[in-house]
């Protein structure tokens, strides 16, 4: 008897799992990639990029799209809608989508300039409110049209914004542009003395062209003409977009930040025109604000940082005393002029995605009281910059002298 | 009385653990981010501190009377009209916070995962669940207490992860404001660790009480170092400010939380979750278990228990009626609750130990186990 009614109960327990909210997974559209952008009448247009699981698991439907053709589905499909509040957006998406509409496993979501540029506070707060919206969603803003971005085709990765995450994964190799989750942007948007910013993605032809001819029975699909491309970052004064930083900029910005896990360096030769390449290791920056007597504003920034001997065109023995530490002179140069050129970018634009401002804030709390309220527009762009930077180069892969060619051969 | 049983004074210390614990971890550590911002762990010590005199007091005071509580034994301290004022403050004080409770947990549950779920579904669950504990007896509770108690420490596993995220620049400068806004944080969990003045209702069944007292301390540092995990984690990777603005920084904190080299562990809200129902259940069965005891001792009945069913349906429908919506319930939070709750443990209990110091009063020693009674009162 006892057994029975336990039983009775664990069958309730499986039957009972959602109450009024429960949802079967075959009945969710799951969306992977959100972009908001403007419409001409200044409403909110909002794209939603659903999977189509039955593309992905079983190789492709024919016929899906026109029947009887042999064209295979895609396995994503974009919705557009426009709305004055992004909910009311999401909500028309439902006269389209035969399935209940799941945020829950978005990958990122993208801004479109016009958007950003005009501020970001009225959208961020569907991105806030709702439990379902992770915080770990990346945030990018595009010059680009935001349809084009979430419908690139690439065989490699099909799904667009699936594609796009593989790629900010990627970022260690490069560190060319920030990993900005929703959760540090809202902070940095929120935060006093700093100003947040993020990834940029555009669009780019391809560089590789098709030979084969593509049209007709048993030949291969035509190369995708065009590419998405994340890199660079967008500066933003509050909740507006202000400014981009370019590739070498960018890193500028993460050596501050402490956010480089690697990339490739180009150091010039001395004396020639010839370039060596390292791979940054790993780094590591302090931030060291000061005001002088005078009422000075000045930020030390102390970069260590450690990288391999990948590539070099010099005539460079690495073996002779003193090599090692020319290159590494040279290195910290480099990355000395990255973090330069961005914070003068930064200042150009006012936007202090440094946090110079915490700095401040925290070894100059009553100083601060005076400087927070015009910090972005009158103390930023005045702060004195000076970076040292220690570098190392730590190996140098498997050669020790430089490839030299015979001298027959140079006459 | 002794239809109760025994309990030891290291589960009484369990038992209010979980009268404290749940709560203090869902809207206090956003609250006392937003009035003591940067400086909400040094409000924490302020909570943690004052939280111990009371319950220092509370458990000096119980340990007068070792074999009654104190429903039984303030109408002979302070008078039968002022006696049983105090005793029915202190039942109104276990009851009030027991709806309350059940109404948090129908907000949160609602908030996060059942958005289209009436809120009395979870409410009746839970009251159901918590009237049949309180059914079943202390000792019954205070081992499910125990068996809960053991998932506790995955909070400290998930701290490991949150603490790559923790940001010291977030705490500074220190004490930017002075300490005022320090003190003004410290109020409300101050008075949610001072609960742990449940003692004065558990005394009687403690075996060991010469312990009672360590226990009860012990039990309000137990929560205030979960506490601090939330707080210094949520304050250290959100900032103050950001902390201040949300509604559940815990579970947003767990929520965030993710590992770049394992990305399989994400989402661990889930565990947050389940050990923040597990104790919302314990808090409102023990709250409901004090005010049951204490109400049946207040009038005189021989058993409290027929009265566990309806007095549970009048708790469900004051949670439902009290509040309109979540944000006056956060409200209510900052600036009812902790006023309420620290003049029925602090000043009520403090009159009353007072009162009973001046005329010199004391329970008698124990039948059973009187040699050890009287050997708290020594060492007391």
């Amino acid at each position: 008897m006892r057994w029975a009614a336990a039983l009775v109960l664990l069958a309730f327990m499986l039957m009972t799992a959602g109450c009024w909210d429960l949802q079967q997974v075959e009945e969710q559209a799951y969306i992977t990639g959100i972009g908001v952008d403007r419409t001409p009448e200044g409403e909110f247009k909002l794209l939603f990029q659903v999977v189509n699981p039955n593309t992905i698991a079983g190789g492709g439907v024919l016929g899906a799209i026109t029947p009887g053709a042999s064209i295979p589905a895609k396995s994503f499909r974009n919705y557009v809608t426009a709305g004055r509040t992004l909910y009311e957006a999401e909500r028309a998406m439902d006269l389209l989508i035969p399935l209940a509409l799941h945020t829950g496993h978005n990958r990122e979501v993208v801004f479109s300039e016009a958007v950003a540029r005009q501020g970001l506070l009225d959208v961020m707060s569907f991105f806030n409110r709702r439990v379902e919206m992770r915080k770990l969603m990346y945030v990018l803003v595009t010059q680009a049209d935001i349809e084009e971005i979430f419908d690139l085709p690439n065989p490699i990765i099909a799904i667009p914004s699936i594609r796009l995450e593989g790629i900010i994964r990627q970022q260690h190799w490069t560190s060319f542009f920030p990993v900005v989750r929703l959760g540090d942007f809202l902070n940095w948007m929120g935060a006093e003395g700093r100003e947040t910013h993020c990834a940029v993605v555009s669009v780019k032809p391809t560089e590789a062209r098709t030979l084969r001819p593509y049209a007709g029975p048993g030949f291969t699909a035509a190369e995708p003409l065009l590419d998405v491309e994340v890199a660079g970052a967008a500066l933003f004064r509050k909740d507006k977009l202000v400014g981009f930083l370019n590739q070498k900029e960018t890193r500028g910005l993460l050596w501050v930040l402490n956010k480089v896990r690697g990339g490739p360096l180009l150091i010039r030769c001395p004396e020639s025109d010839k370039f060596t390449s390292v791979s940054i290791l790993r780094a590591h920056a302090r931030v060291k604000p000061e005001i002088s007597a005078d009422g000075r504003l000045r930020v030390t920034i102390r970069i260590r940082e450690e990288a391999d001997l990948e590539e070099t065109q010099c005539k460079l023995d690495v073996g002779e005393a003193g090599a090692i530490a020319a290159l590494e002179a040279l290195q910290a140069k480099t990355i000395t002029a990255e973090v330069m050129s961005a914070v003068r970018r930064a200042q150009e634009c006012r936007s202090d995605a440094f946090g110079f401002g915490e700095a401040f804030h925290r070894r100059y709390p009553r100083e601060w009281r005076l400087m927070k309220e015009n910090w972005s527009e009158d103390f930023f762009p005045a702060v004195e910059v000076e970076v040292e930077v220690d570098a190392k180069i730590r190996r140098v892969g498997l050669r020790k002298k430089p490839l030299t060619l015979a001298p027959k051969m140079l006459d | 009385m002794r239809e109760e049983g025994r309990i030891s004074a290291f589960q009484a210390m369990v038992y209010q653990i979980s009268v404290i614990l749940a709560t203090l971890i869902l809207f206090h550590p956003g609250i006392t981010a937003m009035q003591a911002r940067q400086d909400a762990w040094i409000a924490a010590l302020i909570a943690l501190f004052s939280a111990l005199l009371v319950v220092f007091m509370a458990a000096k005071l119980a340990l007068r009377f070792p074999d009654e509580s104190v429903i039984q034994y303030a109408p002979r301290v302070m008078g039968w009209f002022f006696g049983k004022l105090a005793g029915l403050s202190y039942i109104f004080l276990f009851f009030w916070l027991a709806y309350y409770v059940q109404r948090q947990f129908g907000e949160l549950m609602t908030t996060a995962y059942f958005p289209l779920t009436p809120n009395i579904v979870f409410i009746l669950i839970i009251t159901l669940l918590a009237a049949y504990m309180v059914y079943a007896g202390l000792e019954v509770l205070c081992r499910v207490a125990l068996l809960w108690g053991i998932f506790v420490p995955a909070f400290f596993l998930l701290f490991m992860f949150i603490a790559k995220d923790i940001n010291i620049g977030h705490f500074l400068p220190v004490l930017e404001n002075g300490i005022g806004p320090a003190v003004a944080g410290s109020l409300l969990p101050g008075a949610t660790m001072a609960e742990a003045a449940v003692i004065l209702i558990l005394m009687p069944f403690i075996s060991d009480k010469r312990r009672a007292v360590p226990a009860s301390l012990a039990a309000v540092a137990a929560v205030f170092v979960v506490f601090s995990i939330i707080l210094v984690g949520s304050v250290g990777s959100f900032g103050a400010d950001q902390t201040g603005r949300l509604l559940f920084p815990g579970f947003t904190l767990y929520r965030r939380l993710n590992i770049p080299a394992l990305p399989v562990l994400e989402r661990l809200d889930a565990l947050y979750m389940a050990i923040w129902v597990g104790g919302m259940l314990l808090k409102l069965a023990t709250l409901f278990y004090a005010g049951m005891l204490g109400l049946g001792q207040w009038l005189g009945l021989k058993s409290h228990r027929p009265l566990i069913f309806p007095m549970g349906a009048l708790l469900v429908a004051l949670s439902v009626r009290s509040w309109d919506n979540v944000v006056q319930l956060v409200n209510f939070t900052t600036e009812v609750a902790p006023f309420v709750v620290l003049s029925v443990t602090a000043v009520i209990t403090g009159i009353t130990l007072i009162v009973a110091v001046l005329r010199g009063m004391r329970g008698g020693p124990e039948e059973g186990g009187g040699k050890r009674a009287s050997a708290a009162d020594k060492k007391a």
